[in-house]
């Protein structure tokens, strides 16, 4: 053994950490939510500010009426729904992470798939907060509420989609909680709990943004919107605004040091949005084309987008900057070198988002009153109420985002207390081994490089040895018949550790990579191993009364 | 990995999980920012009490009209004409006709003899009690040109003499359909066809999120973007609990035939204040009815017919 550095002081181990308890996750997870550096608590006020500003602004439209929006009876639908419909498509998207990632088990997307799968509860609430703030009477909520109320399903398309998105809602809710709860307390997930939830959320994502299209294809009086192209438009411009926003994510979390995903799920992603991006522009041409073409009356709504009408011409410069906006950053998407370019990629995702934002929003809903059902053209500007509203609902939605993501990457990436073996220098040890791994990561991510990054390294492998040699001694006093075992299993990481360092030894080497794949590989070994083999030597050496507290 | 916390799980907390022994001022300081964040969200809600001091605990609770019992219904109708005091400082009447047996009502108006002097649209304003400042009514009347029923030519908001020689005039109402794209879309079934044929609204039910106003084709529906502002002494105190009664902010209304009215053997206010006879209104099972006659002999239309809407209002020409 060489001279290791002295294993970390162990503080005394709390007891309540050896045996799971709901009430130290509830304590643990409020305190992994409200803590955090400077630019969280900034992030949090600033979104914590608009959300009270659209509260306000909500209570003032009920107490006077929605006569504070600038909806009409010629249209009478406006920011708060074009809003509802962009974002049932950003959840939507969230199941472009979960097929690959469950279906056909890439392990370098398991851990983003829940920055995914948490962005289409957030997206989900954006979407109930913005039909709630669009209906005139909040109070009578409870009509709508089956049992309850009355409620018009099958009939009414609106009872389709309050099924489709609560149930959406569920379905993630369900199943990113019960990986991190099995994460958190130690059990290895069963895959009949949760695998037909994951199938049925791919279904369902599908669902929710094919029901929302026919809230609108299915009105005959609105010829702007009734078509059958509406539903394939939805889903495909959902796969390139939703994933352009779990990019952003992503390169934001590993920005900041948050978590290291890895460039796989970003090259995936980006390689999605080069194929819908370009679906969902050749639709929006085909459309173009049959309805302008024809040159019907129908062709008026699009003329009118596109061109002005009567000299009315609202939504022209709305239309053409996301026509810009989206044809641009398909072209972004297509240049191979974009990935290599993270600015640049970062602007490609967020201009795409504003386009769809604009063409499934202000581009889709409104266009869809103007003309009128008798041809009367009476425009629409949404007043100041609605945008405080729609921004402070945004900033709810952010604000659910950040909370859930503080919540579950340090459950990913650390020691819980389900890996508790019950021998507390053990535990002491798994926690230390965890913060090194984890710095180790950190210091390759950060393009730490020479003597600096030996000492990390040295420090982690000083440190697994050292460990591993008490936990085999412990083992070899209680006469553990597994011993021999867990000895190899042990000698097997070391070797691995082994082929690191050679890597690492090698100037040339790919940092990024290699520090998500220590991250993923490594960590998830520490992790299983922990909750397996150890665990199993821990009940061992209860039942022998040797259980250290 | 810059906020690694000694707990090995990235939160940055001392690894005792969070809180610890004793206050320490980050938890001090947070308790500082929540307070201060709920008295704000607080503030931001402060009117809304006043909102819901105005709703009655009975009125919230009210059950679907088609589920009222007697009893409850004539609480119900004994409540609004007090509310309607109250807050309109007048005494009206809102009664409950139900339909009619052996009634199925039909409209048609012959555009050879309108002048679009707009006396309906003026007429349906007064005796449902719209708002008085928006001049709201549930009739539109279209200037078109003669050779043409295009819509998109049409001028609903003319200002001047009538008739002009070259143009004719189209009121536009609630069709009443037969096959109503607006009752299929509401998610609470507040809207619905009565047996005599008409759609109409539960004012008290509606949640107002305006999809049926979406799915009409005949800009039949409005909404109340705020309570309706009339003067006592304007106030039509002859009122239906399904037609004209003084609606209240956020939900839908439209044209119900004056069923208040028409349910009581009287005719439609839009067709009495007609000064050239151009409507025609009665019961289609009616085999003597003068809307008989009209669906008889002459060469009757309906808007829109290719959307299978099935409307009961017709257009006709006399020559």
């Amino acid at each position: 053994m060489p001279d290791a550095p002295a294993p970390a002081p162990a503080p005394s181990v709390a007891p309540s950490a050896l045996r799971f308890r709901p009430l130290g996750l509830l304590r643990q997870i409020v305190s992994w939510a409200t803590d955090g550096g400077p630019l969280f608590y900034v992030w949090m006020t600033v979104l914590t500010c608009i959300a009270l500003v659209g509260v306000h602004a909500w209570t003032n439209q009920v107490v006077q009426g929605m006569a504070v929006t600038g909806m009409s009876d010629h249209v009478s639908w406006g920011l708060y729904i074009s809003h509802f419909t962009f974002f049932v498509g950003v959840a939507a998207a969230a199941v472009m992470m979960v097929i690959p990632a469950y279906l056909y088990k890439d392990h370098e997307m398991h851990d983003a798939v829940i920055v995914g799968e948490m962005l289409a509860i957030a997206a989900i609430s954006v979407c109930l907060l913005s039909v709630m703030v669009d209906i005139g009477r909040p109070d009578r909520f409870w009509h709508m509420i089956p049992g309850l109320g009355k409620f018009n399903w099958p009939i009414s398309m609106l009872t389709w989609d309050v099924i489709v998105l609560n149930g959406y809602l569920v379905i993630n809710v369900f199943i990113v909680g019960y990986l991190l709860w099995c994460r958190w307390s130690g059990r290895e997930p069963v895959k009949k709990l949760y695998l037909p939830f994951v199938f049925l959320s791919i279904i369902w994502a599908v669902s929710i943004h094919t029901v929302t299209a026919f809230l609108y294809s299915g009105l005959g009086g609105r010829p702007f919107w009734n078509t059958a192209l509406l539903a394939p438009r939805f889903l495909a411009s959902a796969f390139v605004a939703g994933p352009a926003f779990i990019i952003c994510a992503l390169m934001v979390l590993q920005r900041l040091g948050s978590y290291p995903f890895g460039d796989k799920p970003i090259s995936f992603l980006v390689g999605l949005i080069r194929v819908t991006a370009l679906i969902n522009l050749f639709m929006l041409g085909a459309e173009c084309f049959t309805v302008l073409y024809t040159g019907s009356s129908h062709a008026a709504s699009l003329r009118y987008m596109m061109f002005g009408l009567h000299g009315a011409h609202g939504l022209v410069p709305w239309f053409w900057s996301a026509v810009v906006m989206n044809v641009v950053a398909a072209g972004l998407f297509l240049w191979p070198g974009l990935l290599r370019h993270r600015r640049l990629l970062v602007t490609a995702c967020v201009m795409t988002f504003i386009g769809i934002w604009i063409e499934k929003g202000m581009g889709l809903i409104v266009p869809g009153f103007i003309p009128s059902t008798l041809h009367e053209v009476v425009e629409y500007v949404p007043s100041l109420n609605e945008w405080k509203l729609t921004a402070g609902i945004t900033a709810v939605g952010l604000i659910i985002y950040t909370l859930l993501l503080k919540i579950a990457l340090p459950i990913l990436s650390g020691w819980t207390p389900g890996m508790a073996v019950g021998i507390a220098s053990v535990d002491d040890q798994h926690r230390e081994l965890f913060v090194r791994l984890n710095e180790l990561v950190s210091a390759l991510r950060h393009g730490t490089g020479g003597a600096e990054l030996d000492t990390v390294i040295g420090f982690l492998d000083d440190y697994v040895r050292l460990h591993f040699t008490e936990e085999e001694a412990l083992m070899a006093d209680a006469g553990y018949p597994a011993c021999e075992a867990h000895k190899k299993l042990h000698a097997g990481f070391v070797d691995e550790l082994g082929v690191v360092k050679q890597r690492l030894s090698d100037p040339g080497c790919d940092r990024e990579a290699l520090s998500a794949e220590l991250h993923l590989h490594l960590r998830d070994w520490l992790v299983r191993h922990i909750i397996k083999a150890d665990r199993a030597f821990g009940t061992f050496a209860a039942s022998k009364g040797l259980t250290v507290h | 990995m810059s906020e690694q916390g000694s707990c090995g799980s990235g939160c940055g907390c001392s690894g005792d999980g969070g809180g610890g022994g004793g206050l320490s001022r980050r938890t001090v300081l947070k308790a500082a920012g929540a307070t201060l964040g709920a008295a704000a969200f607080a503030h931001a809600v402060a009117p809304l009490t006043e909102w819901a001091a105005d709703l009655s605990m009975d009125e919230f609770l009210q059950k679907h009209y088609r589920e009222l019992t007697p009893d409850q219904l004539t609480q119900v109708l004994e409540r609004i004409e007090n509310d309607t005091r109250e807050q309109y400082g007048r005494e009206v009447n809102v009664r409950a006709l139900p339909p009619q047996e052996g009634v199925s009502f039909g409209y048609a108006l012959n555009l050879s003899i309108c002048v679009g002097c707009r006396r309906c649209a003026e007429a349906c304003h007064e005796e449902n009690n719209h708002d008085r400042d928006s001049h709201q009514s549930y009739i539109r009347v279209f200037e078109l040109s003669k050779g043409s029923i295009d819509f998109a030519k049409g001028d609903p908001s003319y200002d001047h003499p009538v008739p002009q020689d070259d143009k004719y005039y189209m009121p536009v109402q609630c069709q009443q359909c037969d096959n109503p794209p607006c009752v299929s879309v509401c998610p609470v079934e507040a809207t619905w066809k009565e047996p005599d044929g008409i759609v109409v609204v539960d004012y008290n039910w509606c949640i107002g999120c305006r999809y049926c106003e979406a799915a009409c084709p005949y800009h039949a529906r409005r909404f109340n973007w705020k309570a309706p502002e009339i003067p006592a002494e304007d106030i039509n105190p002859d009122q239906g609990y399904l037609s004209n009664r003084v609606r209240q902010a956020g939900v839908m209304e439209k044209c119900t035939f004056c069923l208040h009215r028409t349910r009581d053997g009287r005719m439609p206010a839009c067709l009495e204040a007609c000064p050239t006879g151009a409507r025609v209104f009665g019961n289609m099972l009616d085999p003597d009815s003068e809307i008989r006659w009209v669906l008889a002999n002459k060469r009757v239309f309906v808007l829109k017919e290719e959307l299978g809407t099935r409307p009961r209002f017709f257009y006709f020409f006399d020559e």
